[in-house]
């Protein structure tokens, strides 16, 4: 070989060297941040990624833009090239939706949800890898943004089916029954029967139906993974829920949809959806866990698996991980009894949703209904930190929210966007933990699922709107008037009176902070008359003293409010509106 | 991995030795090879007709029972293991304008005028008699007409279809720097020792990225059938070459400048609904390049050192329906940068064929850590000993490794992914020299995986088992008069 040839390969391997030398450590190995100190001090932002933001365009597989029951794009990507936007909105948690590799595509909707797991193990190929998955949460921990995962342990995807009729292969119209009047039953998702679905042959019944894995990689509908999935007894094999009133239904049948219910009350399951879970704090360090269908899993499965996750987490550096869940129902005793006996950190203040921001905020009902509601949570909620938790009790760690993916959205029913204003107000002053689910800060008024899952990249993420300004503006003045966050809430007044009476639909509260620091917000959620504070000659009491000079930080007007010698203070309201007052000191060094 | 490629067993022999049957019958009438303005027949007054082919054919046993398959990690792997590949080559030619030839026709002192066509018949694995199925895949890989001797010597022209190339790297079946196949027609302007040669040439594949047809409601109930979206890739390439014998010697040198650019006009695309419409915005690439050699310092001896690096279109070749696409649907952030070397040399006992390339490719999405991203590079050497007049055994050793800058799947970490290759056997030429064809022979192939390499394999193929995956196989490679080689 010439000396010519020798030169060219040294130059070759020069190159291939060069090969060698491309760093991903980054990414390669999990870096562990803690960015919440105090989780009441989060503004938490749930957003469907599929809707959020597409930041990556070669992952559009099956993409069916305008259609909301088929994916339209987006991704993890996107959520990193739109941190700017959820910054400057003032969030600090952002909570998003399953990550785990679904179901593509069932009955004509796509499972671009995330709540149709097929793989525990593998992420979603359409919103990225691991890799893409880290970065993500890393540029969000950059930015001392927390991120929450959705997880769902209560069932898989429609993944297999009732071999109802014995004939091996899966039938939409197979006899369930025969007599007078036969019966056509699909054996995807046959109704509840509490021995477990039950075969059936022209004799008559057979004895449990045995069931059978589909394998459709088209759709993305083969056996689950991890394999140990695979076992038909982790699964109870019921059928659907036809009755949301009789207990064993909501906890043993199948989501509506094929979703297959796993026994969750096996010890060898409970181990392996803990595994499942850990695997997501070992690999992408998650901040905390949104845990989906509460309700539909036994309280034994909770206290065993909850401790694990914050056992495991805290293992990890995570020692501040909120474990917080969805019971969809109005019931607030149900929804409390999941944060007792080291179950959940918090959880979603449905009663709140539907009796206060539904109910008052959208409506002009009474504001005392939201005394009742929050005087029941002393009882109904647990009251003591859970071991190894994020050191709140559950009563002062719930999640507030006005609507969600699973729910219309606020404007929705009531179109008024200064109904909804106001109750941005109100979220962002009481205590517990505010959630804002995305979109409600571009005004968006989608209907019923998956109305509400609108695309988020049609705003073009403007930041000038009204809504975006005063969603922001709320925000800050939370970030910004420490009790707001911390404080103690005492009710100051509030109203049965809905009608023409001085002070219908006032509600005033005072956030009261270690260091004697108040705010006090009043609300008129009167959906037509100016109010007051003051009914027959009483005004509202504050705790402030004589003489102090209160500043309206949400109406931003001017001037201030002085209180009276005997602490009393009389305003009058417009209807639909709030006043958030603080000392015209503090006021002042907000930054707003 | 492109793990479903075959190398089939059974009658593949036959169109094999049809196909040598016919090149030797033809033979007399071969002259070089890639340049069809050269070749030479016995021209009549009706001009010349000639027939050239280039083939290979490898039947193969994995010794498990199963079909010798490839086992690749890289865009370009070894020669030895591709599926069957045969063209047929078909040319005329026809002297417009003889040289001062004493027939007292045409004959005059200016540079001769000759123009011809070429037409190229490619067919592709799956062979007849190892499937049973009577179906053949096959294309017109060339089908242009062309014309030399203008402008006093000086200037070819051509147009048509043509696979337009320049050097390869042999062991990989590879050419890493001018390699198009177009539609189109160009022009080289000799000026000695230079050539400049500009072609524009399009294609417009059939797949939604460029052409869609959709049915719409006509004057009756069935159907008409239109074209919605039509947009043409236009391809402009550029080379100038140099080359001779500095000092009049036997040793020659070339350089070679190349460049392309791709352009895309943008389109639309409607959906199924047939309501709703895709833009697909306008797009393009460039690729720039170059080349040095070096022949004539052994028997076949030669060297080429090649450059590449592309952008945007260019970057995917221009077959290529881009993937990875950036948030505006175009490939403006892609690169491909790749180097490459292939030599030979010869002594009297021993002849070693030599290719090695290292590329990197990067996609236009804007994941950093991509799987789609990755350096991929392959060194093979082949060593021949040239036994006696007609036998030449042969060994060929090979590694190749692909490191990507995602992660894996299933491991949650970067896996670099390896292959080493071993193949030894008996060949048989009918002259000395590694490139002397046809060449027949029996071929032992191993390869030996690295646990990287076997997890790119699917669950449930059998291969991702196999640390070790080897075959036997015969074949047999030829080229005569052929417009490839």
């Amino acid at each position: 070989m010439t000396n010519r040839n020798m030169t060219l390969l040294a130059g070759l391997g020069s190159l291939l060297l060069m090969a060698g030398c491309i760093s991903t450590a980054s990414v390669e190995q999990v870096n562990r941040v803690t960015v919440v100190e105090d989780w009441r001090d989060e503004i938490v932002y749930q957003l469907m990624v599929d809707r959020f933001a597409d930041g990556d365009y070669s992952n559009n597989w099956n993409v069916d833009p305008g259609h909301l029951g088929r994916w339209q794009g987006g991704d993890w990507q996107g959520i990193i090239d739109r941190l700017d936007y959820l910054e400057e909105l003032g969030v600090t948690t952002i909570w998003i939706s399953p990550v785990v590799r679904n179901v593509e595509e069932d009955a004509g909707f796509s499972g671009y949800h995330g709540y149709w797991t097929q793989a525990f193990d593998q992420t979603n190929p359409h919103f990225g890898d691991m890799a893409k998955l880290r970065e993500m949460v890393d540029a969000a921990h950059e930015r001392e943004i927390a991120v929450v995962l959705d997880v769902v342990t209560n069932h898989i995807g429609q993944l297999f089916y009732y071999d109802i009729n014995l004939n091996g292969s899966p039938d939409e119209n197979t006899y369930g029954h025969f007599g007078d009047n036969i019966e056509h039953v699909t054996e995807w998702d046959p109704d509840y029967d509490p021995r477990g679905v039950q075969a059936f042959t022209s004799l008559g019944e057979a004895g449990l139906a045995p069931i059978y894995w589909v394998n459709m990689p088209e759709a993305n509908r083969v056996p689950p993974s991890p394999a140990e999935f695979h076992n038909s007894a982790w699964y109870n094999r019921r059928g659907r829920v036809i009755s949301w009133e009789e207990d064993d239904q909501v906890l043993y049948g199948d989501f509506p949809g094929g979703l297959k219910d796993l026994m969750t009350s096996r010890e060898d399951v409970q181990d392996a959806l803990l595994r499942a879970f850990q695997f997501w704090i070992d690999n992408a360090d998650f901040d905390g866990f949104r845990v989906d269908t509460l309700k539909h899993v036994e309280h034994e499965f909770w206290q065993y698996w909850t401790p694990g996750i914050r056992e495991h987490a805290a293992s990890h550096g995570k020692d501040n991980f909120y474990i917080f869940g969805e019971a969809f129902d109005g019931d607030d005793e149900l929804i409390g009894s999941f944060t007792f006996d080291e179950e959940m950190d918090g959880a979603f203040y449905f009663s709140q949703k539907f009796q206060v921001f539904d109910d008052v905020f959208k409506w002009g009902g009474a504001t005392s209904k939201i005394v009742t509601l929050w005087e029941a949570r002393e009882v109904n909620y647990g009251s003591e930190p859970h071991e190894g938790g994020i050191g709140v009790p559950p009563k002062d760690a719930l999640v507030n929210f006005m609507d969600n993916h699973d729910v219309g959205r606020f404007l929705f029913e009531q179109p008024d966007v200064g109904r909804l204003h106001l109750a941005l107000a109100f979220l962002m002053t009481i205590d517990g933990i505010p959630c804002l689910y995305y979109g409600t800060e571009q005004a968006f008024s989608g209907g019923n699922d998956p109305g509400n899952r609108e695309v988020l990249w049609e705003t073009g993420y403007d930041t000038s709107g009204e809504t975006f300004q005063i969603t922001k503006r709320a925000i800050a003045i939370r970030k910004g008037v420490e009790p707001l966050r911390r404080g103690d809430l005492v009710v100051t007044w509030s109203t049965d009176h809905t009608g023409d009476e001085e002070d219908a639909g006032i509600f005033a509260f005072e956030r009261i902070g270690e260091d004697g620091q108040r705010a006090l917000a009043i609300f008129n959620t009167s959906l037509e008359q100016t109010s007051s504070t003051s009914l027959d000659g009483t005004a509202l009491a504050t705790g402030f003293a004589g003489g102090t000079e209160l500043a309206d930080v949400w109406r931003d007007v001017g001037g201030v409010h002085v209180v009276e010698a005997d602490g009393t203070l009389q305003l009058e309201l417009p209807p639909s509106s709030a006043m958030i007052l603080v000392e015209e000191s503090v006021a002042s060094a907000l930054e707003l | 991995m492109k793990a479903n490629q075959k190398i089939p067993t059974g009658g593949v022999r036959r169109l094999g030795w049809l196909l040598l049957a016919l090149a030797v019958w033809v033979a007399p009438a071969v002259a070089t090879a890639k340049d069809a303005t050269r070749m030479s027949c016995v021209e009549q007054r009706w001009g010349c007709f000639s027939m050239g082919s280039y083939g290979r054919v490898q039947p193969a046993w994995n010794l498990r029972g199963g079909t010798g398959r490839p086992a690749n990690l890289v865009s370009h792997g070894t020669r030895i293991e591709l599926p069957p590949y045969a063209e047929v080559d078909f040319y005329y030619r026809k002297s417009i304008r003889r040289q001062g030839n004493g027939d007292g026709e045409e004959g005059d002192d200016r540079p001769p005028i000759r123009a011809g066509a070429v037409v190229t018949l490619g067919f592709l694995e799956d062979l007849f008699h190892f499937t049973g199925d009577f179906d053949q895949s096959f294309a017109l890989r060339n089908l242009y007409a062309w014309t030399d001797g203008l402008a006093d010597g000086r200037l070819m022209l051509w147009a048509g279809s043509r696979m337009y190339r320049g050097d390869d790297i042999y062991l990989f079946d590879f050419w890493p720097l001018d390699n198009l196949n177009t539609y189109g027609g160009g022009a080289e302007l000799r000026l000695d020792p230079a050539r400049i040669a500009l072609h524009v040439g399009t294609n417009r594949l059939k797949d939604d990225f460029q052409y869609q047809e959709v049915d719409v409601q006509s004057d009756t109930p069935e159907p008409e059938t239109i074209v919605y979206l039509d947009r043409q890739r236009t391809i402009v390439s550029l080379k100038a070459t140099v080359e001779g014998h500095p000092g009049g010697g036997e040793i020659g040198v070339k350089g070679k400048l190349y460049g392309e650019f791709h352009g895309l006009p943008s389109g639309l695309l409607l959906y199924e609904d047939g309501t709703r419409r895709e833009v697909l915005p306008s797009d393009f690439g460039w690729v720039l390049g170059g080349q040095v050699g070096v022949w004539g310092f052994t028997h076949n001896g030669f060297a080429n050192l090649f450059v590449r690096g592309a952008g945007g279109l260019g970057a995917y070749g221009e077959w290529s329906v881009p993937f990875g696409l950036d948030t505006e649907k175009k490939t403006t952030r892609a690169r491909e940068f790749l180097t490459g070397v292939s030599a030979n040399v010869e002594a009297r006992h021993v002849g070693v064929m030599f290719g090695a390339y290292a590329r990197y490719f990067r996609d236009a999405d804007p994941n950093v850590y991509d799987l789609d991203d990755k350096w991929e590079f392959i060194v093979a050497a082949r060593p021949h000993v040239f036994v006696g007049r007609y036998f030449q055994p042969f060994v060929e050793l090979s590694y190749q490794k692909q490191i990507p800058n995602g992660l894996s799947p299933e491991t949650l970490t970067r896996d670099p992914a390896g292959i080493f290759k071993l193949a030894i056997g008996p060949s048989l030429a009918f002259k000395r020299g590694t490139y002397a064809r046809p060449r027949f022979h029996a071929v032992y192939n191993l390869s030996v995986l690295d646990g990287n390499a076997r997890r790119l394999y699917d669950d449930l193929d059998p291969r991702r088992e196999q640390k070790v995956q080897h075959y036997l196989g015969i074949g047999v490679e030829w080229w005569i008069n052929s417009s490839s080689y």
